[in-house]
């Protein structure tokens, strides 16, 4: 099938009743739970995604990744109302938006992300259809060296990325590694660490991990929160002069939706990157005329255009690699291996239209997430008045029941207590639990390819190094790992004998 | 004696029991292969990441012994973008300090009998607790009970109470009725009746 052939394959089947209702459905549900301060879309998606067992894994899929891209917008509803980010990715947008709607401005602000969000979103699905045959290329050129590499290249730069102890986030990537042995082995049908239960048989299930990691964690967390909101919003301003403004600025748009493909782009790098990478961008180069952090526009488009196109980057690590670069795109990724779809050369491949189907869906998404940003903007602050306890028992009971529904097994219904007691703690003492949950989620797929590249090895751990293309991923590890602390006597060496 | 060991334990941060668990855990992934003989197949990938927790979990656990060097590698945050930045050490405490400083006041039902008890610890045990009483004789029966429980602890309007446990056990229901899910079975019950216990 050419890729012109699975393109139009893939809008047949983004236009289907079916798959636009679960983007409707997904938006709406990511721009409300994106609006809630702690819950977010890595959250939201962890608890629906056993939800969507009985579904195709295509309207699945589409509905995750709507729901990813509602809550990039509504992260910045609450982030501009009550200087609260919904998501981190919305946490840049507060520096502006918030002074904005202090002054009066919240519609303007409001109108402005989400022209912003969906116009640069729309543009940035439309470049990822138009360079998608080169991702073709690069993704057939890699073999079972270079994926085991990838996931060991995409945990260490989890780890930079994230910012903190590199040896903390390398133990939690490998911890998550370890986590994901239990079970039957993948290369002989040993069981593994199950101490005679055979609830363990199956493993530690990647869904629950996901859970109890985003889900319970965060309501752990929460919980010593009272009201979203102590006070009422009130929503002031001109919806109509936020759209132009954006429009009054088209470099400064362009400009920021192209930092936030660009770093979308990058393995283990995200949307909070991205944000914030954008705004400074743009209060350094609008130093002379720009009043950043008093209400700037500019302080609101350079985030907000940067955030959506980050989703549709951040599909290229994950859908080509299996690299996600955050919460969202790690529990998007379980979505993928959970409905049978490997990342990879088959999503690249036979699998080409599915893959559309999810570009051309991202596309469609922006145009909803227009119409609904702008029409429900008067009612917003409603959803900030509500009250966090109202959310946790919710939560709390849909993440068990979920789990359990994933084998009909408790224990994975008890993992996400207990692997939800340990992401708490692991955000508490800055671990990555990024790191962690890639671990568990790759864990299988970087095992099964150590074995076949020593099997083609014949057990020599030579062919990591002896094929330019992994040469250049090692490298590319111990540079990630290591340059940060090589690169200031690197750079005080130059000095003296420059 | 008795003193030196009680302070000693009052010195041992969560953080250092969690890497005391964690690094057992590593042991313990490493040793049961040679144990129990596994296929070498089997064995060596998560040997191999045993290895990498054990070393990491040792090098956090005795940071504040080790050699500069290798201290500024294992305790400070890097970023790609940027240079060695200050220490991790350093974050910790203001952390606490700020959860502490910015802790809301106690509205619980507990707290207007005099009983206080932190919410985040509140929310971990009620939910383990429910979770253990669903296996035990079913979900189904339980979620009502730990939803107004819940909400009736920590002052909900009755009605918003009312209203949330009818939604999750509708819930629940729906995945007894359409996922085909056993949650108006309990395990314990199962057995009981099998006559096992």
């Amino acid at each position: 099938m050419s890729a012109l052939d699975a393109f139009f394959e893939g809008l047949a089947i983004a236009l289907t009743p079916e798959v636009l209702l679960f983007l409707a459905v997904g938006l709406l549900l990511g721009i409300i739970l994106g609006a809630l301060p702690g819950i977010g879309s890595p959250v939201g998606m962890a608890i629906v995604l056993p939800l969507t067992l009985p579904l195709d894994a295509t309207p699945a899929i589409v509905l995750l990744i709507s729901i990813y891209s509602g809550a990039m917008f509504g992260g910045s509803i609450s982030a501009i109302l009550i200087n609260a980010p919904g998501t981190e990715s919305a946490a840049a947008t507060t520096l502006d938006g918030y002074p904005m709607a202090v002054r009066g401005l919240a519609k303007n602000a409001l109108g402005i992300a989400t022209t912003a969000s969906a116009l640069n979103g729309f543009l940035a699905a439309i470049v990822l259809v138009a360079i998608s045959p080169v991702l073709i290329t690069v993704v057939l050129a890699f073999g079972s060296p270079e994926y085991f590499l990838l996931a060991i290249l995409g945990i260490s730069l989890i780890t930079i990325v994230t910012q903190g102890s590199i040896v903390k986030g390398l133990v939690a990537g490998a911890l998550g590694f370890m986590i994901s042995t239990i079970g039957v082995a993948i290369m002989s049908p040993r069981p593994r660490y199950t101490f005679g239960q055979l609830g363990l048989y199956e493993g530690i299930s990647f869904v629950a991990a996901l859970i109890g990691m985003f889900a319970f964690a965060e309501m752990m967390k929460i919980a010593s929160q009272e009201r979203i909101a102590d006070e009422a919003v009130e929503i002031a301003g001109s919806l109509r002069d936020g759209i132009m403004a954006v429009f009054e600025y088209p470099k400064t748009t362009i400009k920021s939706g192209l930092i936030g493909m660009g770093i979308g782009m990058v393995p283990g790098s995200g949307a909070t990157t991205s944000t914030f990478v954008a705004y400074a961008e743009e209060a350094r180069s609008s130093a002379k005329d720009g009043h950043f952090g008093e209400g700037d526009p500019r302080g609101v488009i350079a985030p907000e255009g940067a955030n959506n196109p980050t989703v549709s980057g951040s599909l290229v690590p994950t859908l080509s690699f299996g690299i996600p670069g955050s919460g969202s795109t790690a529990v998007l990724l379980g979505g993928l291996l959970m409905h049978g779809l490997q990342p990879g050369p088959t999503l690249f491949g036979d699998q080409l239209h599915i893959t559309y189907t999810f570009f051309i869906s991202l596309f469609l998404g922006n145009i909803l997430i227009l119409a609904v940003g702008y029409s429900i903007i008067p009612y917003l602050s409603k959803i900030t008045e509500l009250d966090t306890h109202t959310i946790i028992p919710v939560v709390v009971v849909l993440s068990y029941a979920g789990a359990f529904t994933l084998n009909r097994n408790w224990y994975d219904a008890f993992a996400v207590i207990v692997l939800g007691i340990l992401g708490y703690y692991m955000v508490i003492y800055n671990y990555s639990i990024i790191a962690f949950v890639l671990g568990i989620v790759l864990g299988p797929i970087a095992e099964q390819n150590f074995f076949r590249s020593l099997q083609i090895s014949g057990g020599s751990y030579s062919i990591f190094v002896t094929e330019p293309l992994s040469a250049i991923l090692v490298l590319l590890v111990f540079v990630v790992l290591f340059g940060p602390f090589v690169k200031p006597y690197l750079e005080r060496t130059v000095d003296r004998f420059g | 004696m008795l003193d030196n060991i009680q302070r000693t334990l009052r010195r041992i941060t969560a953080e250092q029991v969690m890497l005391g668990i964690i690094f057992v855990l590593s042991v313990v992934f490493y040793l049961e292969p040679t144990l129990q003989d596994y296929p070498e197949n089997a064995a060596i990938f998560p040997q191999l990441t045993a290895v990498a927790v054990l070393i990491g979990s040792v090098l956090l656990l005795t940071r504040r012994y080790l050699p500069g060097p290798i201290r500024r590698i294992v305790t400070e945050n890097v970023s790609i973008a940027q240079q060695v930045e200050e220490s991790d050490e350093a974050v910790i405490p203001d952390q606490v300090e700020d959860e502490e400083e910015a802790a809301p006041e106690d509205r619980t039902l507990g707290a207007t009998y005099g009983f206080r008890i932190d919410n985040t610890l509140f929310v971990t045990v009620t939910a383990t607790l429910y979770l253990i009483a669903g296996w035990a004789v079913g979900l189904l029966y339980v979620t009502p009970v730990y939803v107004l429980g819940y909400t009736l602890w920590f002052r909900v309007p009755w009605q918003v109470g009312v209203g949330l446990a009818a939604f999750a056990t509708i819930v629940i229901w729906g995945f007894i009725r359409f996922l085909l899910m056993p949650f108006d079975e309990g395990e314990l019950v199962s057995l009981m009746i099998l006559g096992v216990l």
